[in-house]
């Protein structure tokens, strides 16, 4: 099938009133172009815009504003989003069109085909990019479209926040290397963006804390968060935090703070605890 | 009786003693008033000159509490002479949820939602004062929503870690007991009588658990929400405020998306902010239909303005933030180093903007350590006449040593009055803008 000059006529007025909607997009996608058909005659091809979107099944927390980012050991979600022209007498909606996904120059037949708008592949290993492209065609082959992206794999960014029972997390404010804590007992939070996990309790995220060099047993339950009193000490301390993850032996944090928490005192910290144990004194939680 | 003789020169020194000694506590009581007023000073310039709490007698209440302390704190920072012409305006230091201006009698106010107890407060911003206006105690609130009509949307986080949002009235009696209803657990205690009494509860009905973002027309209260479906994707679902019209318009395997609703009933959907890659944005129609609004750009943030084509969108490069405005078919760069996000349009035909932008240069992947909350930055507040092709500077809270990293910017229906967050410690500020 080949569109004529009449339909030409037409789709050209339609370029103004669309020229708005993709001011950012390269006009020349809206031109014709000459291509060899099937049986090797000479057909008009219309190009296709098609935006490329792209996101992560990696762990964010609750409310998080910004992107799930794909990290190692996570997958990366993606859709072709065409946008067929409306060209009066031609209909061709998205579900129509066909999609061929290439991911590092080779065709990923699986996830390939008409209709085939979405895919999940995996991320590139620690430190590596992927060049993920798609070509998108109508079934008579006359929209013709493409898009690209280049992902390259980033760490999980574990942060740890305030956990205070009234206001809940303070995801405004990330701890730094160094803090002043007005509280004398507060519960510390460790988030790992952009981890493969489900929460930040997932069983596959192994925590190990350490207070002040001291081994802190996590809790079963929670063993994202860490509770330290301060209440019989003079309130300084260094939280360690190792997190790995039991099936991606590329993810290996490991962080400290310092902290300096409300009230003052005479030794080491009372306790310090995910609700087991207690470092310094002996005295149980 | 035998007098006792005192030898004159002992007379003259028990008199110089007692003169000296009255000296001495007149010049100390001197030396005090100069120490406490030197004292009041500096807690004044602190802004702590704050009249402590009070939980009894005459003025004993939670919200006269919080009407002194913010009335103390605009005043001793900005106008120490007058309450009712201050540029800025600390209204709350506590964290706060969310806020949304209002319709009273009385003219808009500000409502906003606490954080730790999920009060929600109204905040007149010509007087300068604030009030709670609920009783019923909800911890942990993460995020509010106000209809103009004062309805609220308060979102937490549920035992099972998925986040529940209640859409909530202010009763007008006492709430009823039902599973649906928020018990109201807590009720102020005192009226300025000192009499027990009780503030209305927030009565309301919860939604299914785990939406992921909502978003209302603030006249209207129709809701569009985004919630995880089995594909591990979203959907977009509209709905009434009272449960009813639902319907799912929308289906996609990408779940990191910004929803806006503006008043005019539009909904615009924006690919999740990152400065990794590029975003999309577009504009959805009541069945679900996409509309490309900004394609391809890095770091996209988006601003539309309501009933017009014109919308400001930002950008990241390695060169930082840049700001832009498209009224027509081409982009012009506002010379601006900020996000559209930190925006917001005066409402009305103009084609003006105020803007919060940051003094200092931002960081490599400034959006992403934003939103984690471990990058803060210090913002001027712009005016941006995008017709004009002007930009000013019209605030500057460092000038007094302030220092604001502004998020979720409203504007009143009249525009002259800003409230907006601190992201560095979620407090609320009023910025009052001279037309």
């Amino acid at each position: 099938m080949t569109y004529g000059r009449g339909i030409l006529f037409a789709f050209t007025l339609l370029i103004a009133p669309m020229s708005f909607v993709y001011a950012q997009t390269d006009l020349s996608a809206f031109l014709f172009d000459s291509g060899t058909n099937s049986t090797g005659g000479i057909q008009n091809t219309i190009a296709l815009p098609i935006d490329l979107l792209v996101d992560s099944d990696s762990y964010t927390p609750p409310f998080y504003r910004g992107r799930a980012l794909p990290a190692i050991g996570t997958s990366i979600r993606l859709v072709a989003f065409a946008h067929p022209p409306t060209i009066s007498g031609v209909t061709q909606s998205a579900g129509d069109l066909i999609y061929t996904w290439k991911q590092d120059d080779r065709v990923v037949g699986n996830v390939s085909g008409q209709g085939r708008s979405s895919v999940t592949l995996p991320s590139p290993m620690l430190y590596g990019t992927s060049n993920i492209e798609v070509d998108v065609e109508s079934t008579d082959h006359i929209l013709v479209g493409s898009a690209t992206i280049s992902i390259h794999a980033t760490e999980p960014v574990v942060l740890l926040y305030e956990d205070n029972p009234l206001i809940g997390i303070a995801f405004n404010h990330a701890l730094g290397t160094s803090n002043t804590i007005a509280e004398t007992e507060t519960t510390f939070a460790a988030i790992p963006f952009f981890a493969s996990a489900l929460s930040p309790n997932d069983s596959r995220l192994q925590y190990s804390w350490m207070l002040n060099n001291n081994a802190i047993t996590p809790s079963t339950s929670d063993p994202s968060e860490l509770t330290v009193n301060a209440s019989h000490s003079n309130g300084l301390a260094t939280i360690g935090l190792s997190l790995t993850h039991t099936t991606n032996i590329f993810m290996d944090f490991q962080g400290t703070w310092s902290m300096s928490l409300g009230s003052a005192g005479s030794n080491g910290f009372s306790s310090a605890s995910n609700g087991t144990s207690d470092p310094f004194g002996g005295v149980s939680q | 009786m035998k007098n006792i003789h005192i030898p004159g020169f002992v007379r003259l020194l028990v008199g110089a003693m007692v003169i000296l000694m009255l000296g001495g506590l007149v010049g100390w009581y001197f030396y005090l008033q100069a120490q406490k007023n030197t004292i009041t000073t500096t807690d004044t310039a602190r802004g702590t000159g704050t009249i402590a709490p009070s939980f009894e007698g005459t003025t004993g209440s939670t919200q006269a509490n919080q009407a002194i302390a913010t009335q103390a704190i605009s005043t001793d920072i900005y106008h120490p002479t007058s309450t009712s012409t201050s540029v800025l305006w600390q209204v709350d230091g506590a964290p706060v949820a969310g806020m949304g201006f209002v319709h009273t009698a009385a003219g808009e106010n500000l409502n906003y939602v606490e954080r730790g107890n999920g009060y929600v407060f109204s905040a007149d911003p010509r007087i300068e004062s604030a009030v709670r206006v609920t009783g019923t105690l909800l911890p942990q609130v993460y995020e509010a929503l106000i209809a103009e009509d004062g309805s609220v949307i308060e979102r937490s986080i549920g035992a099972s870690g998925a986040i529940t949002t209640l859409l909530g009235t202010v009763s007008s009696s006492t709430p009823q007991s039902a599973s649906t209803t928020v018990t109201n657990v807590s009720r102020i205690s005192t009226n300025q009588q000192g009499v027990d009494t009780q503030l209305p509860a927030l009565s309301g009905v919860y939604l299914s658990p785990g939406i992921q973002s909502i978003v209302m027309n603030h006249t209207t209260r129709s809701l569009f929400y985004l919630t995880a479906n089995a594909q591990g994707g979203v959907d977009g679902i509209t709905q009434d405020w009272a449960g009813k019209k639902r319907s799912t318009i929308f289906s996609s395997t990408i779940r990191s998306w910004r929803p806006m609703m503006l008043d005019d009933g539009s909904i615009i959907l924006t690919e999740s902010p990152t400065s990794m890659f590029p975003g999309y944005s577009y504009r959805m129609d009541s069945k679900g239909n996409l509309t490309t609004l900004v394609r391809n750009i890095q770091g996209l943030t988006v601003l539309p303005k309501i009933g017009s084509p014109i919308l400001l969108y930002g950008a990241t490069s390695e060169n930082g933030l840049a700001l832009f405005a498209r009224s027509t078919t081409t982009a012009q760069a506002l010379g601006l180093a900020t996000t559209a996000e930190k925006c917001v349009w005066l409402p009305g035909k103009s084609e003006v903007a105020y803007c919060a932008v940051p003094s200092g240069t931002t960081p490599i992947n400034y959006l992403d350590s934003w939103y984690q909350g471990s990058v803060h930055t210090s913002d001027d507040w712009w005016k941006v006449d995008v017709f004009a092709g002007t930009a000013v500077r019209i605030y500057s809270p460092s000038s007094n040593n302030t220092s604001l990293d502004v998020r979720d910017p409203v504007i009143d229906s009249s525009g002259n009055y800003i409230a907006f967050i601190n992201a560095t410690n979620e407090s609320l500020w009023v910025l009052r803008v001279a037309q």
